[in-house]
């Protein structure tokens, strides 16, 4: 049985620990697992105030789990791999309550509340994970409008219903899962309405047949949603969210199956009062990218991504990434990463020798191929096309913080702006607290879609450090004991300072 | 395009915009290139309009005494640098350029560059503070009524964000603020609208020069024909120098910034004091600033920075502590050896004229700067003179070893290497 | 903004699966709302039936609960008397005092500061 420590980290005091995972979702649970297992002892931070992450987040600890089929599936896969944490072994340092703000080289500043600190970590295991990707359209800043990612987590961990009457709309089995939860929460789904399509060719078939679980899973939601009478459309998507001060009615309809550009003269009315948007996940990269690794744009994993090796290591010798923040790929491949992660740093550190790394590495690399079938099939269906930019008007908000309009992005490129950058200084997008999280992806696209290029082209708002909200009191608490933060001079040697 | 420009301005920050406005408004043909580059200091810049503050060694200036004084390297009676009366008269002439300027420009750019008469504040924590002021005050005899000493009862009255810990403060009328960015904008707007040409996401990539005289720019995929180039390429200037064989002895000097979320009104003037400075701008949020650090271009940020301004700024509005840190970034002053800009022609070389080096200044002497680059171009008597600002002054003044603002950073360095982390520490 | 009323009980709680915490009472905008240990503000108003949590600064335009992870700071309210506090991420705790927030809201007690600056 593990000692889970849960207070907080010493505030003030310079810790060096040999490896340290960020992130305690699937992917960081399964890094530091399989790290202690190979002898390698290892902290665990995250932001939340229980381990999980978003798929597998619990519910508050004051809840009591009276039946916790009722919870999901996903609810029991985390149950597992929180069992598989505990024993592990002593080696496994868990920290909730905790946020990295910061990453210099190896040094990882933290915040928790009102208390700070930094971390010196040999070697570092990011599981950041992802967030729900923004797609802007008229009336999507209306309360009423929510992420799946949000939703689910009201319905799962809060047992709230947040509506009455729903529209689910976006793309991938997310939103299956998520219609049905909601609807055994007592809301009234009106429909499900994805904007791909599924290919039942034989090929895409026996690419998911590899996976016969995630298979039952897709039947048994669909067949519930069917049961429910819970109508499920394809090639359809939501056109605008209509209200006065909240969501009261949407209007959907077809898009075209290659270019998912609306087809508006077919747009439909529902009034509902609850509108959840689910087109995929962004990976969080401001950790990867404040530690210098080489990331590429891939489309199919949501966005910038870090380069990593078969082993999960970044271009930064020593810094593994792992899980939806690598790269959006769900729950079961981030569990698998992680492990093959956490192996990998014990096998670095001396602990494992490189064959019984291997021989430990092979299983989570075999259900990584066959995941990747699955994920073709998935990403065939799911993968954004350009015509989702068409969906926002010029009216339509771009960015959420600043309220930054698209014709007013418009009015920047007209102006000579040519990338995220010079857009954000003409406009404020990208200035509010959120700093570009919601606005940066989409306007990428479209501003890509605009000049005719890729939208790697359009560059990054640079992430800067707090990666995370920390107030000035917190930050100033960070109790250096050395000044000498490495730019162009030498780290010091690891003294014996905390 | 073939059509010769009158004047080619390299680099289209709040130099070279206010250039390129000026010379446009002016009637001149003019081309602006600029490549935005990491880190350069207009949109990094608090965008402080501090004449006075700049000249008597406030905001930055005391920041960096302090830590000089904690390490050893300065004596502390002596109280920060100050800058000779030809830049505090600069200053102050291109400071009383905002108003018209910020007036012309909404309606050439139809843009607010968020000019608001704010005054500086500086806090006075001890005795050394309390003297520093004093002796500003009496060095000043004819400055006399835009220094208002306050004591700790008025002070707290006036800003009632402020910590109750103080001797006093002393405001500096006038010293007011913009938002530094949106006046780059404007400003290039503004030239576009009097028929300049923007090249944006342009690089030059060299000078041409024939028999003595510029004769053309030349960027990646155009030779611009011109008989003037100016360079007002910032922290990148020395760079841009070589091209026509001069030594420009700019080099970047790093500040980091810390920027608060949005908030409602807290504080009405900007503050400085000798472990940050504090500016609230017009959206709402505060800017927390800064460092003066050697490190080459690394636009990077720092522990050592963000703890230390974090402190310093929960240390003089305590309300501070549960504010959110929304981000936090750094720019590179263009620092000159003596601290003043470089401005105007070079012996020897027919049509390049500087107007960079602007160092902590650039957002508030921008319009003197512009306009006094103009008159050059035209042959006329600039507005103010240009002498004391003009490249050969440090070919004069070579024998005393050159930059003593450089050594004093070096020795800084130097302390804090070896132990000086008592005075940082101090500092919070 | 809407709560429940006395005569118009509204409860958007899930019941099954899961037993709550300790009730306890908050406090927003004046007016008592119940809620249970260990859920967010957020959820507690939501169960309300409140789903507008602040107007925005620029257009006073009515937002709420948009991401759910605390990343997108659309939930954010006056609670306690600081302002920009993101209630998805924020417990209940007995008696919390949560407003609706107006733009960047406004400090406790500080008087407008008003004299802020008229353009020179």
């Amino acid at each position: 049985m593990a000692r889970r420590r849960v207070e907080v980290l010493p505030a003030g005091r310079r810790m060096r620990v040999p490896l340290l995972v960020v992130g305690g979702g699937p992917a960081g649970m399964a890094a530091a697992i399989e790290a202690a297992r190979g002898g390698l002892a290892c902290t665990l931070l995250d932001e939340g105030p229980r381990l999980g992450g978003q798929i597998y987040r619990q519910p508050p600890a004051s809840f009591r789990v009276r039946d916790a089929r009722a919870l999901g599936r996903d609810h029991g896969r985390g149950a597992a791999l929180r069992a598989e944490l505990a024993a592990a072994g002593a080696g496994i340092d868990a920290r909730p309550g905790t946020s990295v703000v910061g990453i210099w080289g190896r040094d990882v500043a933290w915040v928790a509340g009102d208390a700070s600190g930094t971390i010196t970590a040999e070697q570092l295991v990011l599981a950041t994970g992802a967030y729900d990707r923004p797609v802007p359209f008229p009336g999507w800043t209306l309360p009423g409008v929510l992420t799946a990612g949000g939703a689910q987590g009201l319905v799962k961990t809060m047992r709230v219903a947040p509506g009455r009457r729903a529209l689910v709309a976006g793309t991938g089995p997310l939103l299956l899962v998520v219609a049905n939860q909601l609807h055994q929460a007592g809301v009234e789904v009106v429909a499900v309405v994805e904007a791909g399509r599924p290919s039942w060719s034989p090929r895409a078939l026996g690419k998911v047949w590899g996976e016969p679980g995630l298979l039952k899973d897709a039947w048994d939601h669909w067949r519930a949603l069917r049961r429910a009478g819970i109508p499920l459309r394809f090639n359809q998507t939501v056109f605008a969210a209509h209200g006065a001060r909240e969501v009261e009615a949407v209007t959907h309809g077809p898009v075209d199956p290659e270019t998912w550009s609306p087809i508006r003269e077919r747009a439909r009315r529902v009034d509902v009062d609850l509108l959840v948007v689910g087109f995929g996940f962004v990976p969080n990269t401001e950790l990867t990218a404040l530690a210098g690794c080489r990331h590429r744009y891939v489309h199919e994993l949501g966005g910038w991504t870090p380069v990593r090796t078969a082993r999960m290591e970044t271009t930064v010798p020593g810094v593994f990434a792992a899980g939806d923040g690598a790269g959006v790929a769900g729950a079961l491949v981030a569990v698998e990463e992680g492990r093959i992660a956490g192996i990998t740093a014990a096998e670095q550190a001396g602990l494992l020798g490189s064959a019984e790394a291997e021989r430990r590495r092979a299983p989570p690399a075999a259900r990584l191929r066959s995941l990747a079938r699955v994920r073709e099939v998935l990403d065939e269906i799911s993968r954004l096309r350009p015509g989702l930019t068409e969906l926002a008007t010029p009216e339509t908000v771009a960015c959420r913080c600043e309220e930054v309009s698209i014709a007013e992005v418009d009015g920047a490129l007209a102006h000579g702006a040519r990338d995220l950058q010079a857009i954000k200084l003409m406009t404020r997008l990208g200035m509010g607290p959120c700093q570009g999280r919601n606005c940066a992806p989409s306007m990428a696209l479209h501003v890509a879609h605009a000049a005719g290029e890729g939208p790697e082209a359009m560059g990054r708002i640079n992430p800067r450090p707090p990666i995370k909200p920390a107030t000035v009191g917190a930050l100033a608490n960070l109790n250096l004991h050395r000044i000498g933060d490495a730019q162009g001079r030498a780290a010091q040697p690891a003294g014996s300072q905390g | 395009m073939s059509r010769a420009a009158d004047v080619v301005v390299v680099g289209g920050g709040v130099i070279g915009g206010a250039v390129a406005y000026y010379a446009a408004r002016r009637g001149l043909r003019v081309t602006l290139v600029d490549q935005p580059k990491p880190g350069r200091a207009t949109s990094a810049s608090a965008g402080g309009l501090w004449p006075l503050g700049e000249s008597a060694g406030l905001g930055c200036g005391v920041i960096f005494h302090k830590a000089m004084v904690a390490s050893g390297a300065a004596a502390a009676g002596q109280g920060p640098e100050q800058l000779p009366q030809s830049f505090l008269d600069f200053a102050i002439r291109s400071n009383g350029m905002f108003p018209r300027l910020s007036e012309e420009l909404r309606e050439a750019a139809g843009m607010d560059i968020e000019l608001e008469a704010t005054s500086l504040l500086f806090l006075m924590y001890d005795e050394g503070d309390e003297a520093f002021a004093r002796a500003l005050r009496q060095s000043w005899p004819g400055r006399r009524s835009q220094l208002e000493w306050l004591t700790p009862e008025a002070a707290a009255g006036a800003e009632p964000a402020l910590t109750r810990e103080l001797r006093g403060a002393l405001r500096f009328h006038g010293d007011d603020q913009v938002n530094p960015y949106r006046t780059a904008d404007a400003l290039r707007a503004g030239a576009r609208r009097h028929g300049a040409r923007l090249l944006s996401h342009t690089e030059v990539t060299g000078i041409e020069v024939e028999r003595g005289r510029v004769v053309a720019v030349r960027t990646r995929s155009e030779r611009l024909p011109t008989g003037i180039v100016v360079n007002a390429a910032g922290a990148w200037a020395g760079q841009v120098a070589e091209m026509v064989g001069v030594e420009v002895p700019v080099r970047p000097v790093r500040g980091q910034i810390v920027c608060t979320a949005t908030l409602p009104p807290l504080l009405a003037a900007c503050v400085s004091t000798t472990d940050c400075y504090l500016a609230q701008k017009q959206h709402g949020e505060v800017i927390i600033g800064s460092t003066t650090e050697e490190v080459g271009f690394d636009s990077g940020v720092t522990l050592t920075a963000i703890q230390t301004l974090c402190a310093g700024a929960v240390r003089a509005v305590p309300a501070l502590a549960d504010v959110e840190v929304k981000r936090v970034w750094s720019g590179f002053r263009p620092g000159s050896p003596d601290e003043l800009p470089v401005l105007g022609p070079v012996d020897g070389l027919e049509g390049y004229l500087n107007a960079c080096g602007h160092f902590r200044t650039g957002v508030l002497t921008a319009p003197l700067t512009g306009l006094m680059l103009v008159e050059l171009m035209m042959g006329e008597q600039p507005s103010y003179p240009v002498e004391p600002f003009l490249l050969s002054r440090f070919a004069r003044a070579a024998e005393r070893g050159g930059g003593l603002a450089r050594r004093q950073v070096e020795q800084v360095e130097e302390a804090e290497e070896v132990g000086g982390r008592e005075g940082v520490r101090r500092r919070g | 903004m809407k709560h429940q009323q006395a005569s118009e009980p509204m409860d958007r709680r899930v019941e099954d699966g899961l037993q709550r915490g300790r009730p306890v009472e908050i406090v927003v905008d004046g007016l008592p709302v119940p809620a249970f240990e260990g859920e967010s503000v957020a959820a507690a108003l939501l169960a309300a039936g409140t789903r507008v949590l602040r107007t925005t600064a620029r257009h006073g335009a009515p937002r709420g609960l948009y991401c759910g992870i605390g990343l997108c700071f659309e939930c954010v309210m006056i609670v306690d008397r600081r302002p920009n506090v993101r209630t998805c991420q924020t417990p209940v705790r007995d008696g919390m005092q949560v407003e609706t927030q107006q733009g960047e809201g406004r400090w406790p007690d500080a008087a407008s500061r008003s004299c802020r600056r008229a353009g020179a």
